[in-house]
This record gives structure tokens, sequence and C-alpha cells, in this order.
């Protein structure tokens, strides 16, 4: 048993959580992959505390003040829950803006905004596009305060499952064989959190100005297709990605309103990401 | 499924109106309909008064080249927006 406990402060949204763990390893993996994002945790609130324990070399449990919510977990799974309990908890605690399931990019100044849920495709083209020069803000979760005209990214690794394999092992070759798991950390079901600087040094950015807002739904072997949506349509799939309406005035649906008439919307069904990156890019040029 | 006579809007509901459609939000039932321009004509008459027939007849009367359209389209948008929860019998 390992009696050293190390804690990280994880900020997003004006709310901060603690993460405890005296696993050295999962400590160091989330500091890792959390290292773009704010982590000091000053002028928020704390909200919660998350604890992660191991109690043999591969046995791992993670508590909520005291409570435990998993246990008997493996590394891989320990990881890949704490980051989604910890992403959930930020998220629903936030009430300064819309909280947005979107993956966002900046491409010369021009916010892109990719919103759909888990399966979608969005982490997989934000890769892509980061890897063809686009700057990261995230995969995940974005918050738009209420009264600013920017959204500001939760800019954790970038989280490609196995079947996005083919993303990194054609862009960041060789990297599987690099050991480098401070930056590039590979599960045994293939997944992979990749820290998006490893496609280009001044990847991240922490805030952009939405321009372009595209639901993409990825299908294998589709054409690419797109659709320029009206203000309504795009305010009805906004809605169905905010995750804490209820703690919004009218549920955010006056912000959500203010916000599609602000951006150009498509839909995007794509197999292919290069094709689709194309597009994007050619799409905000015109914007 | 059986056409009400007299369409009302369920409860609950908050109404967003964008470019001539509209988006209903049901915080409760967690429930999000969007509604083009033909179907937001249809749904800004239901007013718990009028008849589907009647619905019929005035949206006819305003687009009387449309009169077979319309015929076709009111029932059908009415029964969707049944079965999405948006409407109900009076």
């Amino acid at each position: 048993m390992n009696n050293t406990t190390s804690s990280l402060l994880v900020s997003f949204g004006g709310n901060t959580l603690k993460v405890h763990s005296n696993s050295p390893q999962v400590s160091t993996a989330i500091q890792n992959h959390l290292k773009h994002c704010h982590v000091d945790g000053q002028g928020t609130n704390l909200i919660t505390e998350l604890s992660v324990a191991v109690s043999d070399e591969s046995t791992f449990t993670i508590s909520e003040a005291g409570a435990v919510l998993f246990s008997g977990l493996n590394y891989d799974l320990t990881l890949q829950l704490l980051m989604t309990e910890l992403i959930s908890r930020l998220v629903a605690a936030c009430d300064r803006g819309l909280m947005l399931h979107a993956a966002t990019l900046s491409w010369q100044g021009s916010g892109l905004i990719l919103s759909g849920q888990s399966g979608s495709g969005k982490s997989s083209l934000a890769a892509w596009l980061t890897a063809d020069g686009f700057q990261y803000l995230t995969d995940e979760v974005i918050e738009i305060p209420l009264r600013e005209n920017y959204v500001r990214g939760f800019p954790r690794s970038i989280f490609l499952k196995r079947g996005s394999a083919f993303i990194w092992q054609n862009r960041l070759p060789n990297k599987e064989e690099e050991g480098e798991e401070e930056r590039f950390l590979i599960f045994k079901d293939g997944g992979v959190w990749i820290d998006p600087q490893l496609f280009h040094p001044n990847a991240v950015t922490a805030t952009a100005v939405p321009r372009t807002l595209i639901f993409p739904h990825y299908q294998e072997n589709a054409p690419l297709q797109t659709q320029k949506l009206t203000s309504a349509e795009a305010l009805f799939h906004i809605l169905q990605t905010l995750v804490n309406a209820r703690n919004l005035p009218n549920h955010g649906l006056d912000a959500a309103t203010r916000f599609v008439k602000r951006v150009a919307a498509y839909s995007l069904s794509y197999s292919n990401p290069e094709e689709a990156s194309e597009w994007i890019k050619k799409t905000l040029q015109r914007a | 499924m059986k056409l009400i006579t007299i369409p009302k809007p369920v409860e609950g509901f908050q109404t967003q109106s964008l470019d001539g459609e509209i988006v209903l939000l049901h915080p409760v039932r967690n429930i999000i309909i969007h509604i083009n321009q033909t179907g937001a004509l249809i749904w800004e008459l239901c007013d718990c008064k009028r008849t589907v027939d009647e619905i019929i007849e005035l949206l006819s009367a305003a687009y009387p080249d449309a009169r077979d359209a319309i015929a076709e389209d009111v029932p059908e948008t009415i029964q969707t927006l049944v079965k999405e929860g948006a409407l109900k019998s009076k």
C-alpha cells in the first residue's frame, strides 16, 4: 500500500474540484493529460473532491467525499472513469454560461465548434484538424459565458477510440514505440490520450470567437454530405448537447438562441476526415 | 393513431420563434421539437378552440393555390406534434 497521496486542482466554468490519489501512476497520468487546463483553482468554488486509491498494485477505487463510486477497477478504466466523472461534476455545477458537448478549434482567428454526442466523430475530426494546423480548445466540452462572445474549452488531451487509431497512426508515426507516455497514453482497448502539442507545438489555445457551428455525423463509408442549417435547426441540435440547462435562466433557451444567431451552422456527414477537413477549411474561409 | 378534433398545446413548453420556424422546449419532460415554417403556421392556429377542419379552411383561404397540400399537411403535422408530445386533444 502506498501511503503518499498527491492532489490536483482542476478548474472549469467557474468551479474547481480536487483530485487526490495515492497512486503515483494515476496522479502522473492525470496531471499530464490535464496539463493545459487551468489548475490553480483561484477565484473559483471548490465543488467536490474525488479520490483514487490503489489497494494493491492493480486494483483501484474511486470515491467522492468518502463514498465509493467505483471499485475493483483496473488502471485504464480508472483513468477513463476519473476523467468522465471530473468533467461531469464541473459541467453540472456551472451556472455562468452554456455548457455544450462539443469539440472546438480555432483557425486563423475563427472559432469552429463541432457539436454532438459521443460517437458523432467530433474527437476524430478535432484530432485531424489539429494535425492540420488548427488550434485546439477541447474535444469534449465548452463553456459559452452568458454575456461574452467567446467560448472556452476544457483542454484535456484528445481522446481517440480504437476505431480512430488511423488518425494518430498516420499523423504521428512511430508514436506507439517511442514510450512517451507523458504525452501519449495508449490504453489496452486501443484508445489513446494525445497531448495536442504532439501534433504541433502551438496547438493549444484557451478561447476563440465562434463563427461556425458544425454538427458532425461519422458514418462508415458515407460520402461527404453537408447542409446549411437554419437558426431554428441549429437551436434544436444545440439544445440536445446542452448539459447544464437546469442551472440557467429560462433553461438556457434565450442564451442558446443568441448564440445560434451569431454563427453559421451546418450538418456534416462524413467517413473521410481528410475530405471533411478540406470542406471545413473552405467553409471557414468563406465565413 | 386517431386524429384529434380540437388540438390543444400541452402545458409546460417554452417557445422560441426564429425566422418563421419554431423550437419547443419542455424542460421537465426533456422534449425538444423543431417545427418548420409550414408547421409553425399550423402550430400558431392550435388555440384550443379551432378544429382541425377549421385550421385547414383558414389556411386554404390564405393560400388557395396550396389547398390540396394543406388538406394533407395539417392532419399530418398535427398527428406528428401529438406523437412528439406537444399537442393533445382538448
